[in-house]
């Protein structure tokens, strides 16, 4: 097996792969990241069998944390299934802070949390903030920590689908993309690698200042929320907040008394940031 | 014979108030319980100590001026409703007993039925 080992906010990786130039596609994209001696986590990018090794190549992502019917992924997915093999790990195996299914971005020490369901925008919005003045601090996961309840980043390979691939290569023509996926489990996929200065900082927090729940495709609309909805629906966001018992509920409950929160429904990239500029500079 | 009724583990229950809900987290299942009114109001009227009913809804409308919804509902219908609620999700512990037991207590409390 080949292997690569990457560190991603506070969290480490091995990447195994039965096929070489998996691992060479990894480091090409994960080349600014630390290379940790220990890691958290191990994620495996196996064939289904020794044959579909070699005829029509076959990715079964197995790990420390592994769902057994997890549907393989042609070889050129492989990307994708490191992904998924990392999501994975983190999202039923981290306990340092709570987690919750959610982007971020940090301007002037304080993080903007977003979350909302698959094609609310918010991987494409934090993107987007991170090209235009703020610090891209996530796109799948914000952590809370658990003793300061700062937002720790978690600056992977931004995960871009379906029309947010054309936007951001726009957006950011310079930046490096990966590949073009098509017709994955989850739609097109193209993987953007983070701005350096969100890898560079990849180890500092902000206090998040404002929590929102963008949606695309809707009418222009700004709406307050409250704290009582922002905590049932992150109780949904969240994969260990059952778990962390007392010190996930202390969490999540300062969370959404300390931060405000908002609704945005947004019909482009401009349109959802100017709102969010209002929003922000009215804390 | 009256049903009567008490916190299980008063010390293992946590409250946070959000707006128009009450959060309850039993750090005994660690389940978190959403509520609202008087559900929460009930949890902090009863306490160690066995309380039927009717003693909670004295005690809840002298505490929190509270009374029957706007459908006309019996105020100790709707109390007896929650109590029995708490006692299938394990907070409350309830049992049968007669009414005498408890006259002491709301003496303590300076309530009269």
């Amino acid at each position: 097996m080949h292997e690569i080992r990457i560190t991603i906010g506070h969290a480490s990786f091995r990447i195994c792969s039965a096929w070489p130039k998996v691992i060479e596609q990894l480091e090409t994209y994960y080349a600014a990241y630390p290379k940790p001696q220990i890691v958290d986590f191990t994620v495996r990018l196996e064939a289904i069998s020794l044959l579909r090794r070699y005829i029509r190549p076959s990715v079964m992502i197995d790990g420390d944390f592994m769902l057994p019917e997890a549907a393989p992924l042609p070889l050129e997915q492989a990307l994708l299934g490191a992904e998924m093999g990392m999501n994975l790990q983190m999202a039923l195996g981290w306990y340092r802070q709570l987690i919750l299914h959610a982007s971020s971005a940090e301007k002037d020490g304080r993080a903007l949390i977003m979350t909302g369901e698959s094609g609310s925008g918010k991987s494409t919005l934090s993107a987007l903030l991170g090209n235009r003045g703020w610090r891209f601090m996530g796109d799948e996961f914000a952590f809370i920590d658990l003793d300061s309840g700062f937002a720790v980043p978690y600056p992977r390979l931004i995960s871009l689908k379906n029309q947010a691939i054309a936007a951001m290569e726009q957006e950011c023509p310079n930046a490096r993309f990966g590949p073009l996926l098509k017709d994955t489990p989850k739609g097109d996929i193209r993987h953007m690698v983070p701005p350096i200065d969100a890898i560079r900082k990849m180890d500092h927090s902000a206090k998040p200042a404002m929590l929102l729940f963008p949606r695309f495709g809707f009418d222009a609309e700004i709406y307050d929320i409250l704290p009582s909805e922002a905590f049932m629906r992150l109780t949904h966001a969240s994969t260990n907040f059952v778990a962390l018992g007392e010190v996930g509920f202390n969490t999540l409950t300062r969370f959404v008394c300390e931060v405000p929160a908002y609704g945005i429904n947004y019909q482009s990239g401009d349109e959802a940031e100017d709102m969010i500029n209002k929003l922000w500079d009215k804390l | 014979m009256i049903a009567e009724y008490k916190i299980r583990d008063a010390q293992s229950l946590k409250f946070q108030t959000l707006d128009y809900i009450s959060l309850l987290y039993d750090r005994l299942s660690g389940i978190t319980h959403v509520v609202t009114d008087p559900a929460p109001q009930i949890i902090q009227v009863l306490g160690q100590n066995y309380l039927s009913s009717k003693q909670v809804e004295t005690i809840l409308q002298r505490q929190f001026d509270m009374t029957a919804d706007e459908n006309d509902n019996s105020f100790e219908d709707i109390i007896t409703a929650r109590l029995d609620e708490f006692v299938e999700l394990g907070l409350v512990e309830k049992k049968f007993t007669n009414m005498k037991s408890n006259e002491n207590i709301l003496a303590k409390k300076d309530i009269s039925l």
